[in-house]
């Protein structure tokens, strides 16, 4: 009788959905990596929400009480729940950790509840810039085990807010510009900043700026051009180093500059990026540094970390599946049991995945497909047409 | 291949001969058929023909790379796309609009007949002032003349389909146009192609501003 070893677990099984080879890829790189897989509870708080509702993508969250009358909710997002838990105190060593979880979304054209599949990490404690560079080694890593064609759009907030913050532009403008940064909509850029009475040489300042998008280290230079300010200095730093560890390589031709990846400036700060792959129209990989969301929630640490929505691969994404299995075995009741589970075993070991069934039984019909059929009776295994 | 969507009718119109106009013909287009899918391989271009509002949709979700949708769908729906640029064509606004002997009341709750909810939510809301809406697909218009709603949210031209039903405009809202949009993962993979798109028709757009 053969053991499990002889499936070969290595090969991948074909026909596996492409969120499922996805999912697997990359908590072998987390483990490889030596980050730590933890486990978040299916119910937050309700309370973690309202008081941190910006940081979430949308306000409508699924509430229920519990036995004790405590308002609890379907979690809507993983980081605030890692962050919650995290101790106050500034950690002795690095928490590095990943998570494959659900949360439940409502879908923005439905306005129907989703459970969204997502896959992530968290870099927690003292970081410093190595794991920024860890990080961003990380997430094209990940995007490059989903799919050989990708990109990683990097962006720095400091750079962005070191820029505004040189001119009293009113709050709901300077929302306008950001927004229009994000939408790469430079006429409501202009717009925004000519109702704020910006001086030229600002506005031009901020247009160039909101134009910057491409090749990472080819529009470095120009992002230096922009400087003008303390915090746009530490921050095209930043960027510098960062890009000191990928110039030349192969990861490094897959990253891009772009300002129009903002986020919430009262949660994240410093690096962030967004992954794309071909063929998927949404974003991929979702990222950054979110040290004030770890400060506004009492905790003396820092932290980068990302996410990878799992479940467009599958829609997105064509795994080459043809069939349900690869291979059907019909048996009948004198087959060779024992010989059948070894020549599946066989097969298995092949990397291809095979379906035993009692020859009586009519699969066609059921629905099933499969690419070869065979027989096996009498000890013997046939091809069948 | 570049799949650009464009909205049927008036608009969809003007927005092809603008790009015919860069080099982005299509001679399927003048042909009056009832094809939704018109393509020239020479150009590498494929048009896609939709319902306007739909256009976003069709963008967002990456069935089309580009597209041309009025802003009035951009601000209504938010959906996750580059806004690449402003066409300057399509141009009208979007208007508060009400019965000629409408008289003001600042404590009742207003009923609004709108296609667009959030629009004239958010304009209320800034205004301080209670409203329920009345979400309608077309003949906007119609609503306040038969008692359905006190005003109207609504795109306005020229002003006539308005004043042929004895309504008048109390407010603008916000000017509106039409905008060039994009696909954010298709513009990281067909960027170079995109991008050649918008530098022609900002071009040609400064082009015709200057007299070109």
């Amino acid at each position: 009788m053969f053991s499990v070893g002889d499936y070969n677990m290595d090969l991948p099984v074909k026909g596996v959905s492409s969120d499922e080879l996805v999912s697997t890829r990359l908590r072998k790189l987390f483990d490889k990596r030596g980050f730590r897989r933890i486990r978040v509870n299916k119910f937050e708080d309700y309370a973690l929400y309202i008081e941190y509702k910006n940081f979430l993508k949308s306000e409508n969250i699924i509430t229920f009480m519990d036995a004790n009358g405590k308002l609890l909710a379907l979690k809507p997002d993983i980081t605030l729940s890692i962050v919650k838990n995290m101790p106050e105190k500034e950690l002795t060593a690095l928490e590095k950790l990943y998570y494959v979880d659900e949360v439940i979304r409502l879908t923005k054209e439905t306005r129907e509840y989703k459970v969204c599949n997502q896959i992530g990490m968290e870099i927690i404690g003292k970081t410093d810039s190595f794991s920024n560079i860890e990080a961003v080694q990380l997430a094209l890593l990940s995007l490059e085990l989903i799919s050989k064609d990708f990109v990683l759009d990097i962006s720095h907030l400091g750079f962005l807010s070191g820029l505004l913050e040189q001119a009293d532009i009113p709050a709901h403008l300077k929302h306008q510009v950001m927004d229009g940064i994000h939408r790469c909509s430079r006429h409501d850029v202009a717009a925004a900043l000519d109702a704020a009475c910006a001086c030229e040489e600002f506005k031009n300042r901020v247009l160039s700026l909101s134009c910057l998008r491409g090749n990472f280290f080819e529009l470095l230079p120009k992002v230096k051009e922009l400087i003008n300010c303390r915090q746009m200095q530490e921050a095209y730093d930043e960027l510098k180093h960062l890009g000191e560890s990928f110039k030349d390589t192969n990861l490094g031709k897959r990253m891009n500059l772009d300002f129009s990846v903002v986020n919430d400036l009262d949660y994240y700060n410093g690096l962030i990026f967004l992954g794309y792959v071909k063929g998927v129209p949404k974003v991929a990989l979702t990222g950054g540094r979110y040290d004030n969301l770890m400060r506004k929630m009492g905790k003396n640490n820092s932290a980068i970390g990302f996410a990878v929505s799992l479940d467009d691969f599958s829609t997105y994404l064509n795994t080459g599946k043809k069939f349900d299995f690869d291979i059907l075995i019909t048996y009948n009741e004198n087959s060779d049991y024992a010989r059948l589970l070894a020549i599946a075993g066989d097969m298995a070991a092949n990397g291809m995945s095979v379906r035993l069934e009692n020859e009586r039984l009519d699969l066609e019909s059921a629905g099933f497909t499969w690419g070869k059929r065979y027989n096996f009776a009498d000890n013997r295994i046939r091809e069948e047409d | 291949m570049l799949n650009i969507a464009l909205p049927k009718g008036r608009l969809g119109d003007e927005v092809y001969a603008l790009l015919a106009g860069i080099g982005y013909d299509c001679p399927e287009f003048l042909e009056n058929s009832r094809k939704l899918i018109l393509e020239n391989k020479l150009n590498n271009i494929r048009y896609f023909l939709v319902k306007p509002s739909d256009v976003s949709i069709y963008v967002e979700r990456g069935a089309a790379d580009v597209g041309v949708v009025g802003k009035d769908t951009l601000i209504e729906f938010e959906p996750d796309v580059y806004e690449l640029l402003d066409l300057q064509i399509g141009k009208c606004r979007i208007a508060v609009a009400g019965p000629e002997t409408y008289e003001k009341s600042a404590e009742a709750s207003l009923r609004i007949a709108t296609k667009f909810p959030n629009i004239a939510k958010k304009y209320y809301a800034s205004n301080h002032r209670n409203i329920e809406v009345i979400k309608l697909n077309g003949s906007i218009e119609l609503a306040p003349l038969v008692g359905l709603s006190d005003l109207i949210v609504d795109i306005v031209e020229t002003g006539g389909t308005l004043k042929e039903n004895n309504l008048k405009v109390l407010s603008k809202i916000m000017d509106v146009s039409a905008r060039l949009i994009a696909n954010k993962s298709s513009y990281k993979f067909k960027g170079a192609d995109i991008d050649l798109m918008t530098g022609k028709l900002r071009a040609r757009l400064e082009n015709n501003f200057f007299g070109g």
